[in-house]
């Protein structure tokens, strides 16, 4: 079987990383939109962030991950993975101060160079809970209301989630063939936990640490072969600085620096490790992040700083073989 | 727990205050022998403005003094400006009706709006000025009836980078949607319980303000503001 783990890096935990990064408009129960929203901690591009949603606010939101790979191979006969577009529209609700939960909808377009295999459609929807914890004189769960010096302490966020197998997970090439990379789906749920804790330690900056963990559950395809892909583990830090306030405008600017770990369980296919799999690595982020009033927008370049791949020349179109991604992120609070 | 218009009408709340900040004077108490001299002016507001803004002694409704007992009662302030607070306090709490103010394209006038011309807005302002000289588990309950900013704990203990934490009440109750400000700036505005917390960002004179827009009897509107002195050696 012909395999590429081109498995999205936006895949059920990049969902909710990419969604907590979004309510910077949503600082909980603060000193209102104008001060909170526009003095408060900043949020990183990608990375979770320990801001849960509003209670009673809904935020809407959408990201396109563009990843395009490096190839490595000329021959025309040989194709290879080009870029991939991994949609992702989501809604999340505050039932809590301290409890957010999100339902996500994702769209994949996998293409190929001129002539290959190219595979679009509806990934698997994802469900994520988050819980928020302040760390002041103990910790405690978010209140309804912080001022901007509250803001200014530990914050944490614990989350899980998984996702429901609505994708395709058996999407066949012209030869008959699955690809699980190259499908839209795990075919199984998959689950993520994580925690997040950020501090703005001084009044432009914020600092951003996340660590998750997600897992895949092996599934039988319907050429009879079984993979199971390998784990993920995060560990994202972020440095954001807040570079332009405009309280009358409700304009805010921020610059954002990530360094995201990630390490890649090899994938078993049969019960096998599967060659041209795992491996770790480190994406460089930068990025800029744009409030107005209810809105955020966040656009980061992201790059490979530093990788360890277990078969690297074998593995294009994977993660960690990208020449580079572009992250996009829109959201909305109500 | 605010919903989701609420948060919003909270946010509106924050940038009105802001704005009407600039119709507001400072009112403060300052020490001399054992007595305390009240001012008004422009001395911890962001807002530019004379230094000094007299004022009528008959503006004064209510003195009340905490004494080193930590007993209240109401003190009888001098009839001359500036108004001399016989002391010695723990803590000094001074209430003013400044009656009603109108912008005009000319300035700040101290008169209702009828008997100007070219009036842009109008608001009667109730002012107060609470200072703590020091502590005792009395005074972590309001003193007065009006808008008031009260510690939780003894402020005498905190250094800084330590919470300052707060209840704002008026007629002795919590009192939610008030905007609260350290040296002038904005920090954030009460919940439902009235509570805020703020931090300690230096030494010396500590300003904490705080005020509310709300309709007064016919519809006037009616800005109630506070402020809470003290000192951390």
């Amino acid at each position: 079987m012909p395999y590429r783990t081109a498995k999205p890096s936006a895949t059920a935990l990049g969902l909710v990383s990419a969604l907590l990064a979004a309510p910077a408009a949503a600082h909980h129960g603060v000193a209102g939109l104008g001060a909170a929203g526009l003095l408060g901690p900043g949020a990183p591009i990608e990375a979770a962030t320990s801001a849960t949603l509003p209670q009673g606010e809904t935020l809407l939101y959408l990201k396109l991950d563009h990843a395009k790979y490096k190839t490595f191979d000329s021959d025309p006969d040989n194709l290879e993975s080009d870029y991939a577009n991994y949609w992702m529209a989501g809604i999340g609700y505050g039932f809590k101060p301290w409890l957010s939960a999100y339902l996500f909808v994702p769209y994949h377009s996998k293409v190929d160079e001129d002539g290959g295999f190219d595979t679009h459609g509806f990934a698997d929807i994802s469900l994520f809970g988050q819980i928020g914890l302040r760390y002041d004189e103990g910790l405690k769960l978010i209140p309804d209301n912080e001022s901007l010096d509250d803001l200014e302490d530990w914050h944490f966020t614990v989350f899980g989630g998984l996702t429901l197998p609505t994708g395709d997970p058996d999407l066949r090439d012209r030869n008959g063939e699955i690809d699980p990379g190259k499908s839209t789906g795990f075919g199984e749920p998959s689950w993520s936990v994580g925690v997040t804790a950020t501090r703005q330690f001084a009044p432009r900056w914020t600092f951003n640490q996340e660590l998750s963990y997600l897992g895949f559950q092996e599934h039988q395809y319907a050429d009879g072969n079984r993979t199971q892909f390998g784990e993920e583990i995060r560990a994202n830090s972020a440095l954001i600085y807040r570079l332009h306030t405009d309280m009358e405008r409700k304009l805010r600017v921020d610059l954002a620096l990530e360094a995201q770990y990630l390490h890649l369980g090899r994938d078993r296919t049969n019960g096998e490790a599967e060659r041209a799999t795992g491996g770790d690595m480190i994406y460089a982020v930068p990025g800029v992040r744009v409030y107005w009033d209810r809105l955020s927008i966040g656009l980061g370049y992201k790059t490979i700083a530093w990788k360890d791949l277990n078969e690297e020349d074998e593995q294009q179109g994977g993660e960690g073989t990208e020449r580079y991604r572009l992250l996009l992120t829109v959201s909305a609070l109500f | 727990m605010p919903t989701a218009r609420r948060r919003a009408s909270t946010a509106l709340a924050l940038l009105l205050t802001v704005a009407t900040g600039a119709r507001a004077h400072d009112y403060w108490l300052e020490p001399e022998g054992s007595d305390y001299l009240l001012w008004r002016g422009h001395r911890h507001s962001q807002h530019a403005g004379e230094a000094l803004v007299p004022y009528g002694p008959q503006i004064i409704r209510e003195v009340l003094c905490a004494d080193p007992q930590g007993v209240v009662h109401p003190v009888a302030p001098s009839k001359t400006y500036p108004v001399r607070i016989p002391g010695p306090c723990l803590a000094v709490t001074v209430e003013a009706d400044s009656g009603t103010w109108s912008q005009t394209l000319t300035g700040t006038k101290n008169q209702p709006p009828g008997e100007l011309v070219g009036v842009l807005r109008s608001w009667r302002a109730i002012e107060g000025v609470k200072r703590l000289e020091g502590w005792s588990e009395g005074l972590a309950r309001p003193l007065s009836a009006g808008l008031e900013l009260t510690p939780t704990a003894d402020p005498f203990r905190l250094s800084e980078g330590d919470k300052l934490r707060l209840l704002v009440t008026f007629a002795g109750r919590p009192r939610a949607g008030v905007t609260v400000a350290y040296d002038g700036e904005p920090r954030g505005v009460t919940g439902a319980d009235g509570r805020i917390n703020l931090r300690i960002r230096h030494r010396g004179t500590q300003v904490i303000t705080a005020s509310v827009d709300e309709a007064g009897p016919g519809g006037e509107k009616l800005m109630r503001s506070t402020a809470l002195l003290l000192d951390l050696p």
